[in-house]
């Protein structure tokens, strides 16, 4: 059963700022549709009166205080890796043409 | 000074030969050097390697006469899963994403190693992003089964469990998600431990799932694996989730045996879809423990079913916002000529990104999109919540939780090629420890008719993994 639509493809792929050729996206409607269908078994099981558990140890709001720290780093190692710099500074396309 | 074969040693083994004077750092890391040219070639469970380890090795074997040691493991070698931050090496996670990638810090668990004069010798192969379960998903080629060069290791952590499977480093650092330590150590014949969540710092992984992923270690011996984990487990103020009230000494009680301890064989676990031999292999190990004086108790864990399909939500979902920040901008892969910045993250993004990345990045944009959150990620969340229960609830009846670590032995090449949904069920018996939080110790516990090693693993309640070992050596020292 194919229930990932085009569109759905479409959409998420624009989302996630992916790509998706004319070829693939039959692959990723297939995928994803034989996926989230096995995901579905989810719904047989009963979590009536279960809550939504997010943190799996109990941990909640750990929080530290507004404090300023020194960067271990310096700014030239920081911006070792970036593909395009200028000045000290990042260097990005323009966003708007 | 007679001449030791240090690659077949354990770490304890090093530790003692080292103290006694029988062995220097520098024999030892060039012993497991040239083990890696000899037989990386083919294994390939290396991809990048540190230029500097002999000079480690010369530094530790000076500080050892200064009388400066910094820790018994001072000067033993160690390997690190590749989406793990090692200081100026190479690091990529196994994708052409981040190829070049040097990272500007160590993570905590590489930085505690360190400071215990540990020699990173380098960055072990894994699937990209550690997705999958064999190591076929590498950008860089996968990794070889050294029982069996027609196999896979298993993955993610699939570079980490061959390495030290094949003597080239007696330790090497993992991460398991859904099964990623304990399944490639199963299929490698060697001893992997997941921790209780939050145990290991996750400061420093190149992140894929942050409610799921935990560091571990990957040893040749469950001691081993004890005195690791003693070394990096800890509380940091750098990861908010990671827990320092609940460390232990593992090696405390880890001789104490196992007399009247129960364990619980969870009915799930042995049923359709396991593999007769490693039925059978698993089921001696468990008798071998009850003649060692335990009490074996049957129970039930009735969401394992769910397990799957929970993790196969949450973790994309995790994995699709965890993978947004590769854009192109600030490291890896950056696509050139692009018109404006939209286009650049598109032409970045699709270029550098591998298909099962792809695949997962969809799947969790979709689960969480409007209309689907509710459907998927929050009713994924509430079957979560019943699979920690279920376990919670066993541990009333049972000590620890015995049950095989894959429904097979390791499987050839290209056996689950074009059917991504055949290679996320390997995983049945390793997600739930991972979505339950809970620790699971993976180790050998015989081979099949082939000669391939069949693993089992050992689970118990949150922060019992000085239990674990304890269960553990018994096993290894029958």
């Amino acid at each position: 059963m194919i229930r990932v639509t085009k569109q759905d493809v479409d959409q998420i792929s624009y989302l996630a700022r992916l790509k998706i050729s004319e070829k693939e996206f039959k692959k990723y409607q297939d995928e994803l549709s034989a996926i989230l269908e096995y995901a579905d078994l989810i719904n047989k099981a009963d979590v009536s009166g279960i809550k939504p558990m997010v943190n799996i140890t109990g941990l909640s709001d750990v929080v530290r205080n507004d404090e300023k720290h020194p960067s271990e780093l310096l700014r030239d190692e920081v911006l070792s890796n970036a593909p395009d710099k200028k000045d000290g500074y990042i260097k990005v396309k323009s966003v708007l043409n | 000074m007679t001449k030791i074969e240090t690659t077949k040693l354990t770490i304890k083994e090093l530790s003692e030969a080292l103290q006694k004077g029988e062995v220097s750092s520098v024999e030892i890391t060039s012993a497991h050097l040239n083990q890696i040219k000899k037989v990386d070639g083919e294994i390939n469970a290396f991809l990048a390697m540190n230029e500097s380890a002999l000079k480690e090795a010369e530094n530790s074997d000076k500080r050892r006469k200064e009388g400066k040691t910094l820790s018994e493991f001072d000067g033993i070698p160690v390997g690190i899963k590749d989406v793990i931050l090692t200081r100026g090496i190479e690091t990529t996670a196994a994708s052409k994403m981040l190829k070049g990638y040097l990272p500007l810090e160590d993570a905590t668990v590489v930085k505690k190693l360190k400071e215990a004069g540990m020699i990173i010798l380098g960055k072990n192969n894994c699937d990209a992003w550690a997705h999958g379960g064999s190591t076929e998903n590498s950008d860089f080629g996968p990794t070889k089964n050294p029982h069996d060069a027609s196999r896979v290791p298993g993955g993610s952590s699939g570079g980490s469990a061959a390495a030290v499977a094949a003597d080239e480093v007696p330790l090497s650092i993992g991460t398991d998600t859904g099964g990623s330590i304990r399944q490639p150590a199963g299929f490698c014949g060697v001893v992997g431990m997941k921790p209780t969540y939050g145990l290991v710092s996750r400061y420093g992984l190149i992140a894929m799932a942050s409610s799921l992923d935990c560091p571990g270690p990957i040893t040749k011996t469950v001691y081993d694996n004890a005195l690791i984990l003693s070394l990096i487990a800890g509380l940091d103020k750098k990861d908010a989730t990671s827990s320092g009230s609940q460390v232990k000494d593992y090696l405390k009680d880890i001789e104490k045996g196992v007399k009247g301890l129960k364990i619980g064989l969870p009915k799930e676990y042995f049923g359709d879809g396991l593999g007769a031999e490693v039925k059978k292999t698993v089921m001696a190990a468990v008798n071998n423990l009850k003649k060692q004086g335990t009490k074996i108790v049957d129970i039930s864990l009735p969401n394992t079913k769910y397990g799957i399909a929970t993790y196969y939500i949450i973790q994309p979902a995790e994995v699709s916002s965890n993978l947004g920040r590769y854009d192109g901008i600030k490291y890896g892969h950056s696509a050139k000529g692009s018109k404006n910045l939209v286009d650049h993250y598109f032409e970045s993004r699709t270029k550098g990104l591998g298909d099962e990345a792809k695949r997962r990045i969809m799947l969790g944009t979709y689960v969480l999109s409007a209309g689907y959150y509710d459907a998927y990620y929050k009713k994924a969340m509430r079957v979560r919540a019943l699979i920690k229960k279920d376990f919670e609830e066993a541990f009333k009846k049972c000590d620890v939780i015995i049950g095989p670590t894959s429904p097979t032995t390791a499987f050839k090449f290209g056996a689950h090629q074009n059917d991504p949904l055949a290679m996320y069920l390997e995983d049945a018996y390793t997600v739930n420890a991972n979505l339950a939080g809970i620790p699971s110790l993976a180790m050998p516990c015989g081979k099949d008719s082939e000669g391939l090693p069949i693993g089992m693993q050992i689970m118990g309640p949150h922060f019992s993994e000085d239990l674990l070992f304890r269960v553990g050596r018994v096993y290894e020292k029958r």
